[in-house]
């Protein structure tokens, strides 16, 4: 069901007044939702069970500190006591799905509110934006009800932001949420453009039933037009730097294995990743026997193949959330490099993640006659 | 609302993922016991995450031994140099030239080799691993060395013959084919032999109770490979499912019912028992002997587990003139009443016990909790509230006009079963709430009834007249039996006469004692569908505890459980369905039985959780090391 | 490059392409001595790790035999390899590195001729690309 919810005071607070509906009318027992910190700095996912708390809910604020399907793994996987309504960006709804389908996240009991993401600043942009007095969600606002999604002057998005093509929940290949909440080509400051999975909710939330303006159709589809022209202007810069082994090789020459990388991607789920096992625990004579062959051997080791191995583990899977990038210290842009060769990697497969939670791991499973060219001479 | 489901209690929903994992498993029915045999193994499960580097008080010492094949390779192969490299190669401790390696002669050189240098690895440099593979095999276990410390270095087929024409490439080959023999063999990780003392388990588990949950139990035992016995004291499998004609969400129960019986009477490793009784019990977890009474006759067998699928009852009352009145039925009687409506209107014939013709009903009052949540049963009986709801909207579907009231303490249904207590709303149907001790007022009026009740939704007195009053008398316990049960098997039940469980988050299957599982009504008032989850769940703990400690075999997968992530890959790649979530203790499990040492699940693990004891990522690694030297 | 001798690391299936090799050995069927065998249960054993690691490592070609479609050993192993071998090609490839140093090939049991002639049009084809740019390279 679609249609339109009316504005009252703020766009923020109608949001924050339908979360609040959905907690004290029973709809859910808790809300994973971003709130403010208590110095404005920043807004962090946090599981809300006292609707007095959602005061500080901001559910609009361009920040992504974690992906939040990380922490909606935390309080569902493992059994949740209630159903939670979980707000999410759609990078983040994507992660929900992906790790549906590896037992890291259980969405039997989730309630997913999807709404347009208008974008959002790495975390030290997004204080400091703060910190200078700005206000970066009603310029946010104002700009997407003619369509437009940018940044504040002086300020940039986060790069995987800036070529996410999948931005608006439901539209596309994106999974529809229960929820999605509708801000891009509509009068977002008189009414919300709300979409739902199921009638009833419709009647709670007191939503009148319309059909989607064309603006709106027109301003998500230039906008996702701009985003995949992004994107591929990015992969097509990413071949033009590495095409050979020395440009693979230049491309993590300042990689320092920190694995921070690894350690912040929401489908690199292990519980422990391999090269921090006892499989990458090398006994002292082996550096000496790799140095004797090679020549040499970079220590730490195992850079590259850390990342290759990482690729081949996860890249079917990337969301592009960019959550790799945003942690490396050393400027690597990770998440081009995993969208690129994830991209390649999904298209072979006609696998998108984040469709649909019904949709097979491209590891797990096989077709018999998909392949053919492969094993014969 | 797609793809959410309400809270449920968090039992239920630990035991239902189980049994969605297990359900997700492909199921084979080929036997557990495969022709291909193999020698035990001894090995003990290595710990997770510990450092594969030797232990200082056990050092590598490789025993490198290579055969000339009656010194057939020695045109081609130069063993002088081969002798002299492998000296040098890292860990080898003894390099001896055999004549035949494989004949008793050659077998007793290593033996004494090893003996003597206290080694503790062999390298057995020659033909094909695929030759000879036992003889190597039981030399091993004559050295009191696991047989994953044995590597066969293949330089006969890989290398003097592959390349008879050129010596010189031959004999560098074959150094190539002994440097990873040796890297492999130096990354597996020693263990002191331990030979464990050999467990004989029963594979057989026994089901008590034919009803939903124990015939579910049943067949995904023999879905897992398990024999059973299902032990029934009634004449007829069925259960309460006999008296359920649908459940709220709309699942045909009957046909549910028919299709399990049938599927139960066909499974091979299925054995059923009707009017039969267990008369004797003991023995621990593996090794439990059982007496069961068939016909007068008592028939001994041995089990690895027991699954208690004994169920329960529908409690009766004496409240509300119930007995007293021909107009005052339970809601299992109503039920089948409407079934028999249905059947009559079908052209069928009437129920016998429907005495009551529907069609004379134009007000049906209903109510809730009788007997239940009081002082002789505090529990609530949790299916009372949705069976309500069902039974409104069937009369509703029958004919609308049918004035239906449900007199409640508070609407128990549960999750999703909300929406249908909404659509119950939506149909017309009453609901009236009363609170205790101002219980509803039942008398006869002649032929009718007349309930007066204080409605405090309202705040007001309401006086309904009534054609057919339906008591939800709730679950009760089948008290005397489960515990002469729970005497004779040696656990406890709770306050309420239902069987106790373990813990009620951890192992929502488990009995306290080991190697007894639960499942259904007997637990407790359960639904249809979680009567299912739970005998699937039961059934997996039961299947894993016959199938796990058999003889330990080499080529079986095992988990690293600290390093699982329980993500389910394995799950789904295993070819033989010999791999289950286990989801109270959240890691991936093997059902050593089913499993064919394929290494499927190995290379599906991203982080190395899945492994096999005989091929470790280690190793693998080594090898590939050792092939690119030059 | 008249003495490049490339380095061929293979990972066989132990039904099938192993079974192959012992053949060809046994029949004498020569090929040539590039190809360091590991021998694998099944070519589904293959996790992708071994082959990044060979080829980071510097080999000049990766092998990887298994049973042909529909005849795997152990039902459908083959068919999780060849997955693996498209996504470790669409990896390799996108970073640069030419996918098609990684063979997969189906050789059963009786075919040691097609296993030793396998070989050798490998080699011969590694030798027309020449050493792999990771040979002997201390930095990865
Ligand atoms: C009154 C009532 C109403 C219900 N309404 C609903 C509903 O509306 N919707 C819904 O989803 N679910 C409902 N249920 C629940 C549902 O019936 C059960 O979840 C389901 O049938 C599972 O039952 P079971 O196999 O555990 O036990 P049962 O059906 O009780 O089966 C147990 C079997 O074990 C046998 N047995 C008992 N003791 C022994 C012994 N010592 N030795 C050998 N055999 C023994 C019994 O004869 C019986 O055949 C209702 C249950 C009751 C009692
Ligand atoms: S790189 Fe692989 S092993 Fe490491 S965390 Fe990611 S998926 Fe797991
Ligand atoms: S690789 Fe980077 S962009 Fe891709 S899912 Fe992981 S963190 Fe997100
Ligand atoms: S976060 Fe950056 S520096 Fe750290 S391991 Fe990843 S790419 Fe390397
Ligand atoms: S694939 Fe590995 S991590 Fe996943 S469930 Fe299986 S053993 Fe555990
Ligand atoms: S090795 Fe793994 S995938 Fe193969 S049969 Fe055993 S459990 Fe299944």
């Amino acid at each position: 069901m679609d249609g339109w919810l009316e504005v009252h005071d703020s766009t923020e607070q109608t949001i924050n007044r339908l979360l609040e509906t959905l907690l004290t009318s029973g709809v859910v027992d808790g809300l994973l939702v971003p709130l403010r910190t208590p110095d404005g700095r920043n807004a962090v996912p946090t599981l809300v069970r006292d609707p007095a708390l959602l005061e500080r809910a901001a559910p609009l604020a361009p920040v992504l500190p974690v992906n939040g399907a990380t922490v909606l793994g935390r309080i569902t996987a493992t059994g949740a006591p209630g159903r939670v309504g979980a707000v999410l960006r759609n990078c983040e709804l994507r992660t929900a799905v992906e790790l549906s389908k590896v037992q890291q996240v259980l969405l039997d009991d989730v309630l997913l509110i999807g709404m347009d993401c208008l974008g959002a600043y790495g975390v030290e942009d997004y204080a400091r934006l703060v910190e200078e007095g700005l206000d970066a969600v009603t310029p946010a606002l104002m700009a997407a009800r003619e369509g437009g999604v940018e940044p504040l002057p002086g300020y940039a998005f986060r790069p995987a932001c800036t070529m996410c093509e999948r931005p608006i929940p439901g539209v596309g290949e994106s999974y529809a949420p229960h929820i999605a909440i509708g801000l891009l080509g509509v009068p977002n400051d008189e009414r919300l453009w709300v979409s739902l999975r199921d009638e009833e909710l419709g009647e709670a939330l007191g939503l009148e039933p319309a059909e989607e303006p064309a603006g709106r159709i027109e301003a998500v589809r230039a906008l996702v037009a701009a985003r995949t022209a992004e994107r591929d202007r990015r992969f097509a810069a990413f071949h033009e730097r590495v095409h050979d082994a020395s440009s693979l090789l230049a491309e993590f020459a300042t990689c320092i294995l920190c694995q921070n990388c690894m350690r912040v991607c929401p489908i690199c789920y292990c519980k422990e990743c391999i090269f921090r096992t006892d499989v990458f625990d090398h006994p002292s004579a082996r550096y000496w026997d790799w140095a004797a062959r090679k020549g040499g051997v970079r220590l730490p080791s195992d850079t590259l193949l850390f990342h290759v191995t990482r690729m081949l583990h996860m890249a079917h899977a990337c969301v592009g959330c960019g959550m790799c990038s945003d942690a490396c210290p050393s400027g690597i842009p990770v998440a081009d490099i995993f969208r690129t060769v994830g991209r390649a990697v999904q298209a072979r497969f006609g696998y998108v993640p984040g469709r649909d939670p019904a949709e097979e791991m491209v590891i797990a499973t096989f077709r018999e006659d998909e392949l053919r060219e492969l094993g014969e001479r | 609302m797609v793809g959410w489901s309400g809270g449920r209690v968090v039992n239920v929903v630990a035991a239902s993922a189980a049994a969605a994992a297990l359900a997700a498993t492909t199921l084979t029915t080929r036997p557990p016991d495969h022709p291909t045999t193999r020698p035990p193994d001894h090995s003990t499960t290595r710990p997770p995450n510990h450092s594969t580097t030797q232990p200082p008080d056990h050092p590598t010492t490789i025993g490198l031994f290579l055969c000339t094949c009656h010194g057939a390779l020695e045109g081609t192969l130069d063993f002088p140099a081969l002798v002299a490299t492998g000296k040098r190669m890292r860990g080898v401790a003894y390099v001896e030239r055999l004549e035949a390696a494989c004949e008793e002669t050659g077998l007793a050189a290593i033996e004494r080799a090893v003996a003597e240098g206290d080694l503790n690895r062999v390298v057995v440099a020659g033909c094909s691993p695929h030759l000879y593979a036992d003889r190597f095999e039981a030399l091993m276990a004559r050295l009191n060395l696991p047989p994953r410390l044995l590597a066969r270095a293949n330089i006969r087929e890989g290398a003097a013959w592959a390349h008879i024409a050129d010596p010189a490439a031959a004999t560098a080959v074959a150094r190539g084919v002994l440097e990873m023999a040796v890297a492999g063999l130096r990354e597996t990780p020693y263990h002191p032999f331990n030979p464990r003392p050999q467990e004989t388990v029963a594979r057989r588990v026994l089901v008590l109770g034919g009803g939903l949950a124990g015939m579910t139990a049943a067949l995904t035992l023999a879905d897992l490979g398990v024999e059973c016995d299902l032990v029934e004291r009634e004449p007829q499998l069925g259960g309460n499912l006999h008296d359920i004609h649908h459940t709220l969400e709309g699942l045909d129960t009957q046909t549910l019912l028919a299709s399990l019986v049938e599927r139960v009477r066909q499974a091979e490793r299925v054995h059923v028992w009707t009017e039969a009784e267990l008369v004797g019990w003991s023995g621990v977890r593996g090794n439990f002997a059982a007496r069961i009474r068939v016909n007068d006759e008592v028939r001994s067998e041995r089990y690895g587990a027991l699954i208690v699928a004994t169920g329960a009852e529908e409690a009766t009352t004496t409240e509300y003139l119930y007995g007293q009145h021909p107009r005052v039925v339970t809601q299992r009687e109503l039920e089948r009443m409407i079934a028999g409506g249905r059947r009559q209107e079908a052209g069928g014939k009437m129920w016998a016990s429907c005495f009551l013709p529907l069609d004379s009903c134009r007000s049906v009052v209903m109510i809730q909790c009788v007997g239940s949540r009081d002082e002789t049963r505090p529990y609530c009986s949790r299916v009372c509230c949705a069976q309500a709801v069902k039974n409104a909207l069937a009369l509703k579907r029958l004919d609308p006009t049918i004035e239906v009231s449900i007199l409640f303490r508070d609407v128990r249904t549960l999750g999703t079963q909300e929406l249908y207590y909404r659509q119950a709303r939506r149909a017309g149907v009453r609901f009236l709430r009363y609170e205790p001790p101002a219980k509803p007022v039942v008398e006869a009026d002649g032929d009718r009834l007349r309930v007066t009740v204080h409605d405090t939704l309202y705040d007001e007195t309401v006086t309904l007249e009534a054609d057919l009053l339906a008591l939800s008398t709730g679950i009760a316990p089948r008290e005397d039996s489960n515990r002469a049960l729970a005497a004779m098997v040696g656990v406890m039940l709770d306050e309420d006469g239902f069987f106790a469980e373990a813990h009620p988050k951890l192992r929502p299957t488990d009995l306290a004692r080991p190697g007894i599982f639960l499942c259904g009504l007997a637990y407790g008032p359960r639904f249809v569908t979680e009567s299912i989850a739970q005998a699937r769940a039961a059934a997996l703990r039961a299947a894993l505890t016959v199938t796990r400690p058999g003889e330990p075999r080499r080529d079986v997968a095992t988990v690293e459980a600290d390093l699982c992530s329980f993500c389910g890959l394995c799950v789904a790649a295993c070819p033989y369905g010999a791999r289950v979530l286990d989801e109270e203790e959240r890691v991936a499990r093997v059902l050593d039985s089913l499993c064919q040492g394929c290494g499927v699940c190995v290379a599906v693990c991203p982080n190395g959780a899945s492994r096999q004891p005989a091929f470790e990522p280690v190793q693998a690694l080594a090898l590939v090391d050792a092939a690119l030297i030059e | 490059m008249t003495d490049f001798e490339p380095r061929i690391v293979a990972f066989l299936c132990n039904w099938c392409t192993y079974t192959a090799s012992d053949l060809a050995g046994t029949s004498r069927i020569q090929y040539p001595p590039n190809v360091r065998i590991i021998r694998l249960m099944c070519s589904g054993q293959l996790d992708p790790i071994y082959v990044a690691k060979a080829v980071l490592e510097g080999a000049d070609g990766v092998l990887i035999g298994g049973c042909h479609p529909g005849d795997c050993h152990y039902q459908s192993g083959n068919y999780k390899a060849r997955r693996r071998v498209a996504i470790i090609h669409q990896v390799l490839e996108q970073l640069g590195f030419d996918p098609d140093r990684v063979w997969l090939r189906w050789i059963s049991a009786s075919e040691g001729q097609y296993f030793a002639d396998t070989v050798t049009e490998m080699v011969a084809a590694l030798k027309e690309k020449g050493p792999s740019p990771f040979r002997r390279q201390w930095s990865v």
